[in-house]
């Protein structure tokens, strides 16, 4: 926060308040109610069904796939899939899946020591929630194959 | 050919493609085609360091001229550099500093990456440009 404002000059307020946001997080607050509404309207086994199936889906396509890495194999997998191909980068990977309309996260993933961990670079993250759908995870499947071909 | 003519060219080459699938195809192949940094020159202090991918970038000074070679692990953005290599390799100092580079803008590169690959690219450009300063002082 500021103390006082003029053109020739600003001073801040002292510590720790000049490191505060004055405006409070209202519109975050608003976008939560919403959220949790949204998560409480939906039916709990439904969610689970569909997620289930997704990650069985995705999983066995996934794997099929030459080259594919998945990267956290644990029996309670969620699904979000974390992975890398060989032979094709992931920055690459996203860039072209993007002009296909489907959005990953790519890169360290804010895990560096994760990424050494693995040995890799980078990685692409492909997630999935219970609003998307079985005809979507093909699509991605089908985009990811075209997208590694372009690379290779 | 001045670098606004070169920047011209590119702008050209691109506006064959309508589709983005096409000028990724194209930025492949000219990733392919990039003058290779040599292996020896690919080191922590030619790194452009970033989230998504590794960019290195090596300048030599001849006779007045700065010369470019860059490399990535990415092909891409391979591909990028090679258009900025193309732009700004061989040339003063000066005219370097002095490029004000629309063809990023006009071939619709930028407003077509997310904000940490546009961030990547920026970044590149402000390195070649650091260069240039450092040799035109």
């Amino acid at each position: 926060m500021v103390e006082t404002v003029t053109f020739e000059k600003t001073t801040y307020a002292p510590l720790p308040l000049k490191f505060e946001a004055g405006t409070p997080n209202f519109i975050g607050a608003a976008a939560m109610l919403e959220a949790i509404r949204f998560v409480e309207s939906i039916d709990k086994k439904f969610l689970e069904n569909t997620e289930r199936s997704i990650v069985e889906y995705m999983t066995e396509e996934l794997l099929k796939i030459e080259g594919l890495r998945l990267y956290g194999m644990g029996e309670s997998r969620i699904s979000l899939f974390s992975f890398t191909v060989s032979g094709a980068h992931p920055s690459d990977l996203a860039m072209i899946m993007d002009k296909m309309g489907v959005a990953l996260r790519s890169g360290q993933m804010c895990a560096e020591p994760l990424m050494k961990r693995y040995g890799v670079e980078s990685m692409l993250r492909a997630s999935f929630a219970a609003y998307n759908t079985i005809e979507e995870a093909k699509y991605f499947i089908t985009s990811l194959k075209r997208a590694i071909k372009m690379l290779s | 050919m001045t670098i606004k003519e070169v920047e011209q060219q590119i702008v050209e080459e691109f506006s064959i493609f309508t589709d983005w699938m096409d000028k990724y195809e194209y930025l492949i192949e000219l990733g392919k085609s990039l003058p290779i940094i040599k292996e020896g020159e690919k080191l922590e202090g030619n790194l452009i360091k970033g989230c998504q991918s590794r960019v290195w970038l090596n300048a030599e000074f001849k006779d007045g001229l700065i010369y470019f070679t860059a490399d990535s692990d990415a092909i891409i953005t391979k591909g990028i550099i090679s258009l900025l290599v193309r732009v700004f390799s061989e040339r003063t100092p000066a005219e370097i500093i002095n490029a004000d580079l629309n063809f990023i803008k006009e071939i619709g590169l930028q407003e077509n990456l997310s904000p940490t690959r546009a961030n990547g690219l920026l970044s590149m450009i402000k390195q070649i440009k650091i260069y240039a300063m450092a040799y035109s002082a």
